[in-house]
């Protein structure tokens, strides 16, 4: 082989690995900041099972659905979820926590303003969970033919992309 | 290769090198290109789904004042221009969201904001409100505008106000009759 061929090919396999790791090394923040941004990860829990997320121990103990007054193609959904944390500095990882349905195919109904009394996710960092349980109460309105296809997820913006996700049977 | 050859091709590789810069350079899109919103176009009448909301304009009406009862006060809102009522549904795509800005713009580009001198309930207001998948809901939008604009009008709804790469929807406004001057109502009563 001669020099110049030699010294060609060096280059090419020079270029072709240094090109890669480049946009890696430029754009790798980039890639996390993206990847950061959505919760896709699901950490899978059924309803009678206590799941570990955050610093926390989730049960969801009630999902019941009800059709609404006014309008029956919509369907509210009440959540009951009793957590406890299991270090008192697992609150403040809380914040800006939110509860959404969430269907088959990812598709998610964010819950309603929170009632007088009730305990939101939100309200968690403000809450000293560690002593005794707290029980969050979140309502939802979806369609009444999505309600029977429904899942509770969890999102933590700390904790994206993962998020914790109760898949609830109708009984 | 012999000497005259050789300096050609390397004064045509360079012109060609020239050449492919100066073309890149006047096609080259500027940065208010680069980051422009994801733009979806529509009727009125028909839902326009962008890729974070859905949204479909159901009837505009024109007005010269407004009539609107505030913590059981009947207030009335007179303009130098017309005004122009806008009501629409929207729902969210996919996931929770929200319609941070909306606007007409008119034939020549100019855009007018929702008012702020309008002060709408949650209830029929949409700005600021979450939507969500598959449950539209009825709102409306005000507008201020200068009557010689009214023909020509089309409703921009966007994820934010500052709109880089984010979806917009964009409507055009379309009146019962070819002169929408017409229908200009002394008073349209927005509780109603």
């Amino acid at each position: 082989m001669s020099n110049e061929l030699f010294a060609r090919r060096r280059s090419l396999i020079t270029f072709a690995v240094l090109l890669p790791a480049v946009i890696w090394m430029s754009a790798r923040e980039d890639f996390a900041i993206a990847r950061q941004s959505r919760a896709t990860n699901a950490i899978d829990a059924m309803p009678a099972q206590a799941a570990q997320f955050s610093g926390f121990n989730w049960r969801l103990i009630d999902l019941k659905a009800a059709p609404t007054e006014r309008t029956p193609e919509a369907t509210q959904v009440e959540a009951r979820l009793q957590i406890i944390a299991t270090a008192r500095e697992a609150a403040q990882s809380m914040r800006n926590c939110r509860v959404y349905l969430e269907d088959s195919t990812g598709q998610r109904w964010s819950a309603q303003p929170s009632r007088r009394g009730d305990i939101s996710c939100a309200q968690l960092p403000d809450i000293d969970a560690t002593e005794k349980p707290v029980m969050l109460v979140a309502r939802f309105v979806i369609p009444t033919y999505r309600a029977e296809y429904v899942s509770l997820a969890v999102v933590i913006p700390k904790q994206r992309p993962r998020y914790l996700r109760f898949h609830f049977q109708r009984s | 290769m012999s000497g005259g050859a050789h300096l050609a091709a390397k004064v045509a590789g360079m012109l060609l090198s020239i050449g492919a810069i100066l073309f890149m350079w006047h096609t080259m899109p500027g940065y208010v290109e680069i980051t422009a919103p994801f733009v979806t176009r529509g009727d009125a009448g028909e839902w326009v789904h962008t890729r974070t909301f859905g949204v479909r304009v159901d009837k505009s009406y024109l007005s010269r004042t407004l009539r609107q009862t505030s913590f059981g006060r009947s207030e009335e809102r007179t303009t130098s221009g017309v005004w122009v009522i806008v009501k629409v549904d929207a729902l969210a795509v996919h996931e929770p969201s929200m319609i941070g800005a909306f606007a007409l713009q008119t034939e020549d580009g100019r855009r007018y904001q929702h008012t702020e001198r309008v002060r709408l309930s949650r209830k029929v207001g949409l700005l600021g409100r979450e939507l969500q998948p598959e449950m539209p809901v009825a709102a409306l939008l005000v507008f201020e505008v200068p009557e010689d604009v009214v023909a020509n009008l089309m409703l921009i709804a966007g994820e934010r106000e500052i709109p880089h790469l984010t979806s917009e929807a964009h409507i055009s406004l379309r009146w019962q009759s070819s002169n929408p001057l017409t229908s200009i109502r002394d008073t349209l009563d927005l509780g109603s």
